[in-house]
């Protein structure tokens, strides 16, 4: 499999090239283009067998449509038998795609909305975060990303990776992924009157060792501007 | 006449170079910047008099093509004209020749030289399904156009057949044809959201922009707080 990313970072596209019998799957409504003859198969993801599985993934994907902005069912692409495909794929908004390797031991966590697409055998997990994450900014919900294969993010805005090694400190809603190395606590921006004066709101503090990938702009602050300059 | 770009991916600007007495049209409202001694004239789309003036309102009525066009003119002296859509996006500007014409998605025409002809056309039926209208606009005769797109824009070089969402079409060379069609099974129709999909064939030039407005619009309308009447 070959991944090119284009138009980055403001509009980002990934074009995946396909050898004959892989796979990518995608979140619904992200296909932009695909070479002919594709295969395409509709799921609701998730990760557990059987009737009593699927109906745990069904909740938790509809969770995850309403908790978390995601859609409900993800698509996986496979090119016609014996031959090669293509498929073209970005998200809804606008910004930069992360393209992440798992290698079978770091495992990744993904802000609930974050997930694009994935290929190779790899595990998405959807995590309430506790009740402090109910306060950080982007949804309750977290993307357990473990296995080996391939993974795409969305974002909104340009993405900064930052190897955090001590502690750092990230708004809540930039925050777009972290590797398990890190683990975080959420606390105000300092004292009650900073907290609630300074506009920075509640902060994300880690700690440890990983990689941490944060967003350039947030969802959040896009609404906020847009909401009150529309016509009534 | 020459276009040129700027700014470009993610708010391009184009900067329109006439020689002297040559004219560029541009979709009304796109003018960002002009030399002094450059005229514009404003016409309506669908002619002179009073004819082309009902069947242009006519037209800007029920199909939501524009009104007017303007027409920018360097008098005696070379001079430069700018233009910009109102979305965020690439600009990409195509060669006309006779013989090959250019098929655009409606919201997707910004300027072109006056040597070349500017059509809304009636889609047929299938274009209703194609996600931007049932009408596009056929460009033919010689010359350069530019176009604009939400988000950058990918060129394909079509030869066979590709498939392409149809949120997501800028323009197409006229050696190509198309299909509206479902994607998969009728259960990939109703939950994949892809919903219908464009089938390209032949062998031509398909532009592609890596956004979709709709989408956009439903992902952040859906965010936003109800207003309040």
């Amino acid at each position: 499999m070959q991944c090119t990313i284009e138009c980055n970072p403001a509009y980002a596209m990934a074009t995946v090239d396909l050898e004959p019998g892989e796979t990518v799957t995608v979140e619904a409504g992200s296909m932009v283009g695909m070479s002919d003859g594709m295969q395409i198969k509709t799921t609701i993801g998730g990760t557990r067998t059987g009737f009593f599985g699927f109906l745990i993934n069904f909740a938790l994907a509809f969770l995850r449509k309403f908790i978390g902005g995601e859609t409900l069912f993800v698509n996986a692409y496979t090119p016609p038998a014996g031959q090669r495909g293509r498929l073209m794929f970005a998200p809804a908004l606008a910004g930069d795609i992360i393209h992440y390797k798992l290698d079978g031991q770091r495992r990744l966590m993904v802000q609930g909305s974050g997930y694009l697409a994935s290929a190779g055998n790899v595990l998405v997990r959807t995590k309430f975060g506790g009740m402090k994450s109910l306060f950080s900014g982007e949804g309750a919900f977290w993307l357990e990303v473990s296995g080996t294969g391939d993974l795409w993010v969305n974002c909104y805005g340009a993405i900064h990776e930052i190897e955090v090694d001590g502690r750092f400190i990230v708004d809540t809603g930039h925050v777009l992924a972290f590797e398990t190395g890190l683990t975080y606590a959420i606390k105000g921006a300092g004292g009650l009157k900073q907290t609630l004066l300074s506009g920075e709101g509640l902060t994300m503090h880690f700690s440890g060792k990983g990689k941490l990938f944060i967003q350039s702009r947030t969802v959040g602050g896009l609404v906020h501007w847009i909401a009150p300059r529309l016509p009534a | 006449m020459q276009f040129r770009k700027e700014l470009g991916p993610a708010y391009t600007l184009c900067i329109c170079h006439l020689d002297p007495n040559e004219q560029v049209m541009a979709e009304s409202g796109a003018m960002v910047t002009q030399d002094a001694h450059v005229q514009m004239q404003t016409s309506a789309t669908q002619g002179k008099g009073v004819g082309g003036f009902l069947k242009a309102i006519g037209r800007s009525m029920f199909l939501g093509e524009s009104f007017f066009r303007n027409t920018f003119t360097a008098v005696n002296a070379p001079g430069e004209v700018s233009f910009a859509p109102a979305l965020p996006g690439d600009i990409v500007t195509y060669e006309l020749v006779p013989g090959k014409d250019l098929i655009i998605q409606q919201t997707s025409y910004l300027a072109s030289t006056t040597s070349v002809e500017i059509q809304t056309k009636w889609g047929g039926f299938k274009s209703m399904f194609s996600g931007e209208g049932a009408f596009w606009i056929r460009a033919y005769g010689q010359g350069p156009v530019a176009l604009t797109a939400f988000g950058g824009i990918k060129e394909v070089d079509v030869d066979g057949a590709f498939v392409i969402d149809t949120g997501h079409i800028v323009a197409f060379e006229s050696t190509l044809s198309y299909q509206v069609k479902r994607v998969g099974s009728w259960f990939s129709t109703f939950f994949s959201a892809e919903g219908l999909v464009c089938r390209f064939s032949g062998k031509g030039k398909l532009f592609m922009q890596t956004r979709n407005p709709l989408e956009f619009g439903r992902n952040v309308g859906s965010k936003l707080p109800p207003r309040s009447n």
